[in-house]
């Protein structure tokens, strides 16, 4: 065990203090490690291998594979609350995965200082800074009936609506998710030697090119640990449910973190072992697909720079 | 034909290649701006009318046509009626005690969640131990696997270990080091160099003398990011207090629990929301220009 690149060699120290220093350095290791490596033991592993416990039984503690098989009934039930909250899901997902490049495109611009890209940056960012209760009270009320009276649009009620709450939400996500990655991108866009875009702007790159060809490869180190991450997110995708529920069955606006979430807070013990039963067969179906998909994204050449 | 060559060389390397923008363009980035301008409009008038609404008298806006009419007067006593009236119905805490149970919760949360990703990511990276390999493979295995419904046993463990709904669940909670923050400073540690460590310890230093002096002074723009961010994250949290920490709400959890017993006077609400705001707002103007420094990721690999 050593320090990177330790010149312990170089500086000719003995025997004794070598092992001086690694028994130090060994004691430093630990006394960082304990404690995220027991969290992670307790809260990950531990807590992971008890839901996959739970699933196969009863709220009461015992064996039996009757949770498992209420939530097969469940799925088979088309209008079931699960099945919307997949869908749901899944709309979120594939929303997420095709604003990602317009993510690319909008931080290449204040990249490249559009003018006022200090401004836009900020205002941009601006969702992020203000809480989510603040940011949706003020978009229910500019999308409540009253509001949309006032702005001479036929006074529905978009949010309490089955075919138009989802629908609604996903507007509020992709109006207000324009930042999203703003600065993990912008940091990677500056981190490109300029003289590379320099030089392939003398070979009279435009600007759509330079974003396609040049941009986008570049970049692909950080982009594939998006996907890779927002795969791995893929069944907590969704918008801030919680703040735009109102108790209306009609709304239909379930994904499934939110339907975990209601179960545990509002349900209750009782749901405890249907969520991790649900929660293993999504697992069970999503994890061989997910690795073999980063598998993929891995195979992709990435550029060192 | 050289003297073509020459002009274009000079036309694109005197000027900033950043900055300067020619022929087709132009007509790109002016369409970027006008894009960026309607956008930005759009996210700050809602805030502007929440500001306005905020200033008018709960009648005038209830019985109101016009929702986007302009105040008829600028009355402020709204501000003064939500120190006073909003409160958490559920835990009938205060706006203060909101306010006050924000601010610790902000402080540790982020403080925590900024500076152990920082040190696991320090020793991962620059330091080389039997089973280090392992644990890397082991952190990345779970970010990148998606298991999905172990909320429901951590909230079992929880009450098992009496953590629910206590402030040293967020104690708890911040011990973890790994994470998407953890990779962020397991990449940056990797590319500082580790010759002013030698130097220290020629010296005789230790290695927390090369931590706490050499490496997290490195760090500190990147930490303070973290910290920045994730202050403003956690004053803004609601889900995982109203789910975990249910008898200590914060601002935005009373907010929010508070938004359907203020049907008939959502104008005090309004003022309640935008003094929720202030904090952020104030942390966010003060250091944008910190909060916008490159923050960079890697690959997950490995």
């Amino acid at each position: 065990m050593k320090a990177e690149n330790s010149s312990a060699k170089k500086q000719n120290l003995s025997a004794s203090s070598g092992k001086k220093n690694r028994l130090i350095d060994k004691i430093f290791i630990v006394s960082i490690l304990i404690l995220p490596i027991t969290y992670f033991l307790i809260f990950w592993l531990y807590a992971n291998l008890q839901s996959f416990m739970m699933a196969f039984q009863l709220p009461t503690g015992e064996w039996s594979l009757v949770t498992m098989k209420s939530v097969f009934e469940n799925f088979k039930q088309k209008d079931s609350n699960i099945w919307i909250s997949v869908r749901n899901t899944s709309l979120y997902f594939v929303k997420d995965l095709l604003l990602m490049p317009f993510h690319v495109v909008i931080a290449y611009f204040l990249f490249r200082k559009v003018r006022g890209y200090k401004v836009f940056q900020v205002i941009l960012y601006l969702p992020a800074m203000v809480s989510g209760v603040v940011v949706v009270t003020a978009f229910k009320a500019f999308v409540s009936p009253d509001m949309l009276r006032s702005l001479g649009f036929e006074a529905l009620e978009l949010l309490n609506r089955s075919d138009t709450a989802t629908p609604t939400i996903l507007v509020y996500s992709i109006w207000l998710g324009w930042a999203g990655n703003m600065l993990l991108l912008g940091g990677a866009m500056a981190r490109i030697p300029v003289e590379v875009l320099e030089s392939a702007r003398l070979d009279g790159i435009n600007t759509p090119r330079e974003i396609v060809y040049m941009i986008f490869p570049l970049l692909w180190n950080t982009l594939s640990t998006f996907l890779i991450l927002q795969l791995t997110g893929i069944f907590g995708a969704g918008g801030p449910i919680l703040l735009f529920a109102n108790g209306n069955p009609n709304q239909k606006i379930s994904t499934i973190g939110y339907w975990i979430f209601e179960k545990i807070k509002y349900t209750g013990a009782s749901a405890y072992n249907e969520v991790s039963a649900t929660g293993l067969v999504f697992t069970v179906v999503g994890v061989p697909i997910i690795l073999f998909l980063r598998r993929l994204i891995e195979k992709v050449p990435t550029v060192d720079y | 034909m050289e003297k073509t060559i020459k002009k274009k060389k000079i036309k694109v390397s005197d000027g900033n290649i950043m900055t300067t923008h020619k022929g087709a363009d132009k007509i790109y980035f002016t369409v970027a701006f006008v894009i960026f301008a309607v956008h930005c409009i759009s996210l700050i008038v809602p805030y502007v009318w929440m500001f306005l609404s905020s200033l008018k008298e709960a009648q005038e806006y209830n019985l109101s046509d016009n929702l986007l009419a302009l105040p008829q007067g600028f009355d402020i006593q709204n501000y003064a009626n939500a120190f006073q009236n909003l409160y958490d119905p559920v835990t009938n805490t205060t706006f203060f005690g909101m306010v006050g149970n924000s601010l610790w919760y902000t402080f540790l949360q982020a403080g925590l969640a900024c500076f152990m990703p920082c040190l696991t990511g320090y020793v991962m990276s620059k330091y080389r131990f039997k089973g280090r390999e392992f644990i890397y493979a082991v952190v990345i295995f779970s970010m990148t696997v998606p298991i999905v419904g172990s909320g429901a046993s951590t909230m079992k463990l929880f009450h098992t270990l009496n953590l629910y709904d206590t402030p040293v669940r967020l104690l708890v909670g911040g011990l973890s080091g790994f994470g998407g923050t953890f990779i962020v400073y397991y990449g940056f540690f990797k590319g500082v160099s580790w010759s002013y460590a030698e130097a220290a310890q020629i010296d005789g230093g230790g290695p927390y003398t090369i931590l706490f002096k050499i490496m997290l002074p490195q760090a500190l723009p990147i930490m303070m990011t973290y910290f920045l961010t994730g202050a403003i994250g956690a004053w803004n949290e609601y889900e995982s207090i109203i789910l975990y920490m249910p008898s200590f709400p914060t601002l935005a959890v009373g907010l929010f629990t508070y938004q359907s017993y203020a049907r008939n006077d959502m104008p005090t609400y309004y003022a309640g929301l935008v003094i929720s705001m202030i904090p952020t707002l104030v942390v966010f103007a003060t250091f944008s220009s910190k909060i916008m420094t490159s923050v960079s990721i890697g690959g997950l690999k490995g």
